[in-house]
């Protein structure tokens, strides 16, 4: 089985110190890479083919290019528009998810309190997301939201 | 000027196909089940010539020692979500008798090179088919659940939104955007 590709975009240490920590604990084969902004996100993205991953976690705010702004720019890249997005944020407002969708993401999950709670989402988002991910589905037709 | 191009994936194969063994100057026979006979006395040389030239277009050939189960057993869900009818049917005993091993066999193989388990993959890829029954207008609920073997409306939702966290309605919503 080939590895899910994971970017993981987050502005904040502990967060994505927490998300490396449960993929790794979910035990799925996955290879995760992390950034700190929008704007590093699009630059690698952009950098190299090798780069480009299978799913992309965004946060929604972040200095410099937030989620929102890069999940924008995303969308209007013709090389990077067909990616799998999905909004990695502590917000739960009913707003935000659905500016998102509406922006184009394809995942919305809110950061969980609980470590337990974390491995249990992302292993629903890696499970959902590998059947798109070897295009046994159409990827325009994904959302999801945890 | 943006151009956007219409095809048929099955055409392209074939005359991809066609072109190799042409090139080749290979005889074969495209049976009735879709699959292709090869002349007996094919050398290995020849074969692994053609299969780098099909690779270069992302086709694999499978004999019957490397038969990809996986994806025989994804192949068959979708043609019978698809095209077959699912109404009253255990998908579990059509796939022993369509693939030819036990059900407990394949199900543990599956998961073990997936991540996922078959029960689930046929959850899953029903709920495509209502998703893409929804963005059709004019198909009702009672119809989709009836055709997709939901056992009624309420279930129907409640699987979709067990998949997707969405109800069906926020789904077009976000769909139609």
């Amino acid at each position: 089985m080939d590895k899910l590709k994971i970017l993981l975009v987050d502005d904040d240490e502990d967060d994505r110190q927490f998300f490396a920590d449960a993929l790794e604990g979910i035990d799925l084969n996955t290879d995760l890479h992390q950034l700190e902004n929008g704007k590093s996100c699009i630059e690698f993205l952009l950098g190299d083919i090798a780069n480009k991953p299978d799913l992309v976690f965004l946060d929604l705010n972040m200095p410099i290019m937030n989620g929102f702004e890069c999940l924008e720019v995303i969308r209007r890249t013709p090389y990077l528009k067909d990616l799998l997005v999905a909004i990695y944020s502590t917000s739960s407002s009913k707003r935000d998810i659905e500016d998102t969708f509406e922006k184009g993401a394809n995942i919305y999950i809110k950061k969980p309190s609980s470590f337990s709670e974390l491995k249990k989402s992302l292993k629903q988002v890696v499970k959902m997301n590998w059947a798109y991910h070897l295009n046994d589905f159409k990827k325009e037709n994904f959302l999801l939201k945890i | 000027m943006v151009y956007s191009f219409i095809y048929n994936p099955e055409k392209m194969v074939n005359e991809i196909f066609r072109r190799t063994m042409f090139a080749a100057e290979i005889d074969f026979e495209i049976l009735q089940d879709g699959t292709i006979k090869l002349p007996k006395d094919l050398s290995d040389k020849k074969l692994s010539s053609i299969s780098e030239e099909l690779e270069r277009f992302g086709i694999k050939i499978q004999t019957k020692e490397n038969r990809d189960i996986v994806e025989e057993i994804k192949i068959y869900i979708k043609k019978m979500v698809y095209e077959g009818d699912i109404r009253n049917v255990k998908i579990s005993e059509l796939l022993a008798i369509q693939l030819g091993f036990s059900y407990p066999y394949l199900s543990n193989l599956f998961s073990s090179k997936t991540f996922t388990s078959i029960e689930n993959f046929y959850i899953l890829v029903r709920i495509e088919k209502v998703k893409e029954l929804v963005l059709l207008e004019n198909t009702s609920l009672s119809k989709i659940a009836y055709d997709l073997n939901f056992s009624s409306v309420p279930h129907l939702s409640n699987q979709f939104k067990k998949v997707t966290g969405l109800t069906i309605t926020q789904y077009l919503k976000f769909r139609n955007k």
